[in-house]
């Protein structure tokens, strides 16, 4: 039973606090025994999360004489578990007395403000293993996030070992130690289904493709990339190196497609699905004969509207194939991008079957433009929540381009309700789907990665579960505190503060 | 040392997780070294030749010829940098052809880890010291205490980690420092250990009232620190209480116990006089002495301090060399008078544009670099006092560390031909207010490799000549247990000298 095994989760915190702490105190302070009881009452537990899940909680906490009750209840399982989680925090190890303590009284009444609360993370600059990826979901679970995006695929590699297309991390994966079995990705949304956490796989498409696609020609399909590693390359046939773009005139690219999503589909199961569409350069499309001579036929010259045409082309025809495998229902995410600017204008992406995932400034007015063609929106805004930012550039000298480094007071104080307020707009309910801090990892992999995610992302969480009017100095004592919290709980999150700070709180300003 | 090189062996197979490859190669290392040292020391010859030559037969011979057992590690370093597990052979492979000459263009090349704004557990420094055997490094700097905490269990004088130490487990006893001592000799590194002073020193000090000894320190945690301290937290330490002196005596000697340091790190840096100006008993001391409460006299008493504070330590240690920070001490006229060229090194951690370094070279200091523009590891991070990012931000990439150069420091402030022996090195300098161990790897490496290739090759290029070199070190770092952290994506490493922008 679902509930069963969050409720083991939870006793396995409990365990590692204890086995840690015995570790370096005696206990000596606790003559009897206290006893800590659990009732749980849950209306109806789903199996899988959703964006109509009802994620609230009650837990309420009682003590008399030796004995504490914690009631938690909640409409379904994964209200239960953020109850478990909460409980979690209101028990520590105390090193004075050797022993777990706890708040002797509780009454807590809990929902998130949003319902897409989660983490991407690139796998394809660098590899992330899968022991990292449960570990980070651990943490997810800590924060109460409630989705790992993971942005499997790029240009640069496909870790992703497809059953269907065993191609793909053939020719794609760095190499035999960095590849995700099928059964790996189903390990994961399992663990990650346990902990509230649901999987979004991204497959982006049709730029940031290229490694794991060069296979077509030897196969007998034809081309399915096009300038994939080119080098020199040809003036603005991409933006970082190395380059790749689909093939979107060749039948046997959405046929790849396909598979591939077939195979997430089965490893997976996933309430959404991401096709990535960001960031298309038109010059490689322009310089490939196929191309030009299919838009001849078609009806269309080589203007810039005209590649358009050819982009949106693609994305409808890779759309009615995410169709075949996940049902028309089911909810598709694009990055903003050129295309969605224009659509925005020109409307041709459907705003009932599309989310867009804002990665611009959050003083872009393509989010206004967005709003009123009635897009969904998940909010991942560069200058806020992209964790990558502030470290040596990557291709050249200087700093990384969207640099400088996002602390966890800017993460924190990235309020959507205000930054739509920035543009005139107070939005209706259900259009404002939550965010996501983007782990991009072209300077990042395992050996850093827990640094680079945390404490950050916890600023992130508090943002989109809580959504306070308040900003980062009211938080700033709990943050440090949760921070250390979390260090405990095994996440190695960099250190914000001396940790005189945490033993002064509030002295650390000015 | 030999043992050392063999667990590199050891791990290259255990990476490759299969039997290996049986075959009959055999390699015979020949090791001639005329002087087994038993510490490594600044007058420590680390050259050495290695020679590398494949016979019939399948024997691989080594031959390895150093002047010291410092030079055969370099060597023995080298040497598993040639040899590689290659998963296409299923076993170790090795370079068969080579012949070697090398040596350290700087005799001082180091890192500084800050152990007292946050705490490193002994098991990171360890790390660290491999890390830095691994880069051909050999100076680990410890700026042991501060202000916010004094981790270092002196037995001389206990109430210093009673009051100043975070917690029970974050603290070194001389037992521990000692152990980390030899581990890193054997590894060709040498410890230096830093006792900041006057300035920040608060925690750990608090303790002289209670003990009868009057105030060892003063404005500790003060709250207003309006001109009258940087902190938080506040706090410097007495300079007109004898029994400062007698507690500093004491912690040198504990220290030179636990490292017998050829050559010792008093800080001195950023010394407000704001503190000192509304201590009765310091006024009254300076009056005594016909003194007012104008600046220079409040330089007087930083001198006077100083001087009491370079005897305590001559009389533990001899006259070994003494180094001290950039302060405003440094550029007043009369800091040679204190400051003396014989006794101190300066170690800069000014921008490189401070006309002040060419003006200390030209007044006869000998000099270590840290600048803060390049050299500093801590930049770039959120401000933890604050909004924006921390004061010396940007983030100071691999390519600004392995492109700062000295000479060229000294050069683009006119001075062309500096005395090779008055520029002793450099050191990359890890403040910890906002790293500890799970961070701490990610943070020094690699750009603690581009720094020692700065301070060991002083190469003629900039780091694009680099590059390839540098990201491949960075997956040996990994191999070897080093969490660095990746500079590019991995395609980068796999299709060399491609990831640029035209």
């Amino acid at each position: 039973m679902l509930i069963e095994k969050m409720m083991t989760v939870l006793h396995g915190y409990f365990e590692k606090m204890e086995e840690d702490g015995l570790k370096v105190t005696v206990p000596h302070g606790a003559d009897t025994e206290h006893e800590l009881s659990l009732d749980i009452y849950i209306n109806r537990c789903e199996k899988q999360i959703t964006l109509q899940t009802n994620e609230s909680y009650s837990l309420w906490v009682n003590t008399e004489g030796t004995s504490t009750v914690a009631s938690i209840a909640a409409e379904t399982c994964f209200g239960a578990r953020h109850g478990l989680e909460t409980l979690s925090q209101l028990i520590s190890w105390d090193y004075a007395f050797g022993s777990l303590i706890m708040q002797t009284s509780a009454t807590i009444i809990d929902a998130p403000a949003y319902p897409h609360r989660g983490l991407m993370v690139d796998t394809a600059r660098n590899f992330i293993s899968l022991e990292k990826l449960l570990h980070i979901i651990d943490g997810l679970a800590h924060d109460k996030m409630n989705t790992l995006h993971l942005h499997l695929s790029d240009a640069n590699s496909f870790p992703f070992d497809s059953k269907r297309v065993p191609q793909m991390a053939k020719y794609g994966a760095y190499s035999p130690r960095k590849v995700y079995s099928f059964e790996d990705l189903k390990e994961l949304g399992e663990y990650a289904n346990v902990r509230g956490v649901r999987i979004i796989p991204e497959i982006d498409a049709p730029a940031h493709a290229g490694n794991g696609w060069q296979w077509g020609s030897e196969y007998g399909l034809g081309d399915l990339a096009l300038c994939v590693n080119e080098s020199p390359r040809s003036q603005g046939a991409c933006y970082d190196p190395p380059c790749g773009i689909l093939n979107p005139v060749n039948n046997y690219t959405y046929d790849v497609l396909e598979s591939i999503y077939f195979d997430l589909m089965q490893a997976l199961n996933p309430d959404m699905f991401h096709m990535g569409g960001d960031e298309v350069r038109f010059n490689c499309w322009n310089n490939t004969n196929e191309i030009t001579e299919w838009m001849t036929l078609n009806g269309l010259s080589r203007t810039e509207e005209d590649f358009f045409h050819l982009w949106k082309y693609f994305q409808n025809t890779s759309l009615q194939r995410v169709d075949n495998v996940f049902g028309r229902d089911t909810p598709v995410i694009l990055w903003t991008s050129s295309l969605t600017d224009q659509v925005a204008v020109n409307g041709h992406l459907d705003p009932g079957r599309y989310i867009i995932q804002v990665w611009s400034g959050s003083r872009d007015f393509t989010i206004p433009r967005l709003y009123y063609t009635g897009y969904r929106l998940i909010f991942s805004n560069v200058d806020a929540w992209y964790l990558d930012c502030g470290y040596g550039s990557w291709v050249g000298d200087g700093l990384n381009s969207c640099a400088p480094y996002k602390s966890w007071q800017v993460m924190y104080d990235n309020d959507l309700d205000y930054l739509m307020r920035g543009f005139g707009i107070r939005p209706d309910p259900g259009k404002i789907l939550g965010g996501e801090a983007a782990m991009w990892s072209e300077q990042v992999d395992d050996a850093t990665i827990d640094g680079k995610i945390w404490p950050r992302l916890s600023a992130v969480a508090e943002r989109l579960w809580s959504n306070l009017p308040e900003r980062w100095r009211f938080a700033e004592r709990r943050f440090v505190h949760h921070r250390e919290r979390m260090l405990l709980k095994g996440i190695m999150g960099d250190a914000v503060q001396p940790l005189w700070c945490h033993q002064n709180e509030g002295f650390c300003y000015n | 040392m030999v043992d050392i090189f063999r667990g590199y062996l050891v791990s290259m197979e255990a990476y490759g997780g299969i039997e290996p490859t049986p075959s009959n190669s055999m390699i015979v290392v020949k090791i001639d070294c005329s002087q087994d040292d038993i510490r490594i020391t600044y007058n420590t010859d680390e050259s050495y030749e290695l020679r590398i030559t494949q016979e019939l037969g399948e024997v691989v011979r080594v031959s390895i010829t150093a002047p010291t057992a410092f030079g055969v590690r370099h060597a023995l370093e080298t040497l598993s940098q040639l040899a590689a597990w290659d998963d296409l052979a299923g076993s170790v492979v090795l370079v068969n052809e080579v012949f070697v000459s090398d040596r350290p263009f700087y005799r001082h090349r180091g890192l500084m880890v800050d152990t007292s704004r946050n705490f490193i557990q002994l098991g990171d420094l360890y790390r660290t010291v491999d890390g830095m055997s691994y880069n051909k490094l050999n100076t680990l700097h410890l700026h042991l205490t501060d202000a916010h905490s004094f981790p270092f269990d002196s037995p001389s004088v206990p109430q210093m980690a009673v009051y100043g130490a975070y917690s029970e487990r974050k603290k070194y006893t001389v037992t521990d420092l000692k152990a980390l001592n030899e581990y890193a000799n054997t590894r060709g590194i040498r410890i230096v250990p830093e006792l900041d002073g006057p300035a920040h020193s608060a925690y750990g000090w608090q303790w002289g009232p209670d003990y009868g000894l009057g105030d060892l320190a003063l404005c500790v945690n003060r709250l207003n620190r309006t001109n009258v301290c940087i902190g938080p937290p506040c706090g410097i330490q007495n300079p007109v209480n004898e029994n400062t002196y007698g507690v500093l005596e004491l912690l040198f000697s504990d220290l030179k116990e636990a490292f017998s340091p050829d050559v010792f790190h008093l800080g001195a840096d950023e010394v407000k006089f704001g503190c000192w100006n509304i201590t009765e008993e310091i006024v009254d001391w300076l009056e005594d002495q016909g003194r007012g409460r104008e600046e220079v006299d409040f330089y007087y008493l930083w001198g006077y301090y100083q001087n009491r504070t370079l005897e305590k330590v001559d009389t533990v240690y001899g006259n070994i060399p003494v180094i001290v920070w950039t302060s405003s001490l440094t550029e007043e006229n009369f800091v040679e008078n204190v400051i003396t060229p014989e006794r101190y090194i300066v170690q800069i951690w000014t921008e490189s544009s401070e006309p002040s370094i060419a003006s200390l070279y030209n007044k006869g200091y000998d000099l270590i670099f840290s600048n803060s523009d390049n050299w500093y590891l801590d930049c770039g991070y959120g401000s933890w006092v604050g909004d924006g990012n921390n004061w010396c931000s940007p983030y100071k990439g691999w390519q600004l560390l392995y492109d700062n150069d000295p000479l060229e420091i000294l050069a683009n402030q006119g001075i062309l031909n500096p005395d090779p022996q008055r520029i002793w090195g450099g050191e990359a300098a890890m403040w910890t207010e906002q790293t500890d161990g799970g961070t701490l790897d990610g943070k020094l490496w690699p750009r603690g490799s581009a720094i020692a290739e700065r301070l060991w090759s002083n190469p003629p290029g900039k780091w694009r000549t680099a590059e390839k070199r540098l990201v491949h070190m960075r997956e040996v770092l990994c191999l070897r247990g080093i969490g660095a952290d990746p500079v590019q994506p991995h395609w980068c490493h796999q299709n060399e000298g491609v990831c640029y922008y035209e």
